[in-house]
């Protein structure tokens, strides 16, 4: 595996949820680590609430979140 | 004229009481801190399960949980000013820290058993109600007003991801899921340089750190634990564990962590795998040099030593193909000590489940022939004087009725061999993840069955060894007698819970 990659996400801007599109870059990913920079959710760890099904799935890299 | 000075450290490692512990030199009674206090108040519980432990005058335990004990020296060999601090020594050395790290194997009481006995006596765990006031302790919250930034990691950090409240009420600033000894530096530089920190890390497979980044503790740990691998090959669906690469440490990183122990003055040893029986194993055939070589290692820095966790596959086929247990037990039983203990899963008793969510548990043995390899490894534990604790998994995905009256039979042919059963309801971990929780509401007669089959086998072996082995000698007469208080207490619960059963269905 190669090594990090990241991608920032501005929910506001999405067409889609973030949860649909974080998924979509994981499984397209071949790296080892994904960095997620998430802007414009409002309450940072309702961010993390909305995400907390595809984090609770098996994730074959490392993930790391960050949300402003 | 000197004067001495508090050291001071930019990070603290912790945990509350219920992990920060010794249980009174004897591991099993770390269980009793997953079940709320039955029949006694809650400080006496706490007495008899988490004592606390020996700290120096700086309030640095003398034995700290095993992976806080990584998290350390991970940090310490990085340069870092870290150290671990007793709960009740946070306050002193909160005035001066900028990260406080804390790690848990049960953060909210929701892993098993702990989930079980809440869900059964309607009552919080006591390691849930010790997590949580520790957290509210007013140190805590003034040094977090102050920019002390918060990170949580260990076994459970998953479990913050469904406490999500609490993560808010806590002002968590990071939770770490995953083996944590190469994302920790960086996460620490980040802290103590003001940096943005993330709100979540997952470390998945490919970062989990090689056998040659794995740092060695550099203070004892809780009972003399030490690794001696990581990982599993089984597969298992419920379990974790699986998810990560096998790796053996080498003879020389045990023997390092060893003599930290023994240097602490601890008398035990614990050797700490999911399958102990499969160190240096080529798959899954058992390598007997070098597991005779680690248990005499052992043996000589410590008078007693037991096994974390076995297989009962590995259990049987390795006294049946070398008489390895025989081997091995002849190395570990001696004047020091008459019994070796071990925790072990069982799971089921059914095949057809066997075969669903772990085909493999039985190898070398066809899944077919599991209850069957239950039974003769059981057989060969009781006669070389290793005592199982099991363990079995109620409301798996897909469990019919069939599948418990398996389990139930089961239990029937193990009546005789000195253990005890302790039925734990399916946490949906692994590559389970995605699946419902067991609730109360899903409990039944079935359920009931096995359960009760548990509750008098476990209460009838707790007598014998309570009587025969488990804390000899007159130091140990106080908790001896509250043990002994605590099981004749269930015993009389249990007759009544009898007697409501069968009022019910008698109509």
């Amino acid at each position: 595996m190669k090594g990090s990659e990241t991608f920032e996400f501005e929910i506001s801007a999405e067409d889609t949820p973030i949860e649909t599109a974080l998924e979509k870059r994981l499984k397209a990913s071949t790296n080892r680590r994904v960095v997620v920079k998430i802007r414009g959710g409002g309450d940072r760890i309702s961010v993390i609430e909305r995400l907390r099904d595809l984090l609770s799935a098996n994730i074959s890299r490392t993930v790391v979140i960050y949300v402003e | 004229m000197s004067s001495k000075t508090t050291p001071t450290f930019d990070i603290l490692i912790t945990s509350d009481r219920t992990m920060m512990t010794n249980h009174h030199g004897r591991e099993f009674l770390g269980f009793v801190t997953t079940g709320p206090p039955l029949g006694l108040p809650e400080k006496i519980w706490m007495w008899m399960c988490a004592p606390k432990p020996k700290v120096d005058e700086v309030g640095r335990p003398v034995e700290a949980p095993y992976g806080l004990r990584k998290v350390e020296a991970a940090l310490l060999d990085a340069g870092f000013s870290a150290a671990i601090i007793d709960p009740d020594h946070l306050a002193r050395h909160l005035r001066h820290a900028k990260v406080l790290m804390i790690g848990h194997h049960d953060y909210f009481a929701l892993n098993s058993p702990s989930i079980e006995w809440w869900l059964l006596t309607g009552k919080e765990p006591v390691n849930r109600r010790s997590f949580l006031r520790l957290m509210r302790r007013p140190e805590i919250r003034e040094a977090k007003r102050r920019g002390l930034k918060i990170i949580v990691g260990g076994p459970a950090a998953w479990q913050w991801l469904w406490n999500t409240n609490f993560w808010r009420e806590f002002g968590i600033d990071t939770v770490v899921d995953g083996e944590a000894e190469r994302v920790i530096i960086e996460l620490a530089e980040k802290a103590l340089a003001g940096e943005e920190l993330p709100l979540y890390v997952y470390v998945g497979p490919p970062d989990t750190p090689r056998i040659d980044e794995i740092p060695e503790i550099k203070g004892a740990s809780v009972n003399g634990l030490v690794e001696i691998m990581r990982g599993c090959p089984r597969n298992c669906s419920f379990c974790p564990v699986t998810l990560r690469p096998l790796r053996f440490y080498p003879l020389d990183k045990i023997e390092k962590e060893m003599q930290v122990n023994a240097r602490a003055g601890l008398r035990g040893c614990i050797l700490h795998s999911e399958d102990v029986l499969l160190y240096g194993a080529k798959g899954l055939e058992p390598n007997p040099d070098a597991l005779i070589k680690l248990h005499v290692l052992a043996k000589k820095y410590f008078k007693t030593l037991a096994w974390s966790h076995v297989t009962l596959a590995e259990v049987r086929y390795a006294q049946e193909r070398s008489n390895l247990i025989t081997k091995l037990t002849e190395v570990v039983l001696d004047e020091n000590q008459d019994y070796l203990g071990v925790q072990i899963g069982l799971e089921t008793g059914s095949v057809r489940l066997a075969k669903e969510i772990m085909p493999a548990k039985a190898a070398p043995y066809s899944v077919e022939e599991w209850p069957e390899t239950v039974e003769r490894a059981m057989a060969i534990l009781h006669e070389h004087r290793i005592i199982p604790a099991l363990t079995l998994i109620l409301g798996l995905p897909n469990e019919t009725e069939e599948d418990l009256i398996a389990t139930a039979e089961l239990l029937d042919k193990l009546r005789d061999y000195r253990s005890l059963i302790v039925p734990m309801f399916f946490v949906p971990l692994g590559q389970l993840k995605s699946r419902s929780w067991f609730l109360r509401e899903h409990i039944k007669d079935e359920h009931i069955e096995v359960m009760r089959r548990c509750l008098w086998h476990s209460i009838r072996w707790a007598e014998d060894m309570l009587s025969k082995f488990y804390l000899k000698g007159p130091q140990h007469a106080p908790l001896r007698l509250v043990l002994k208080l605590f099981v004749s207490y269930v015993k009389w619960r249990g007759r009544q819970v009898e007697k409501w059963l069968n009022s019910i269905r008698t109509g």
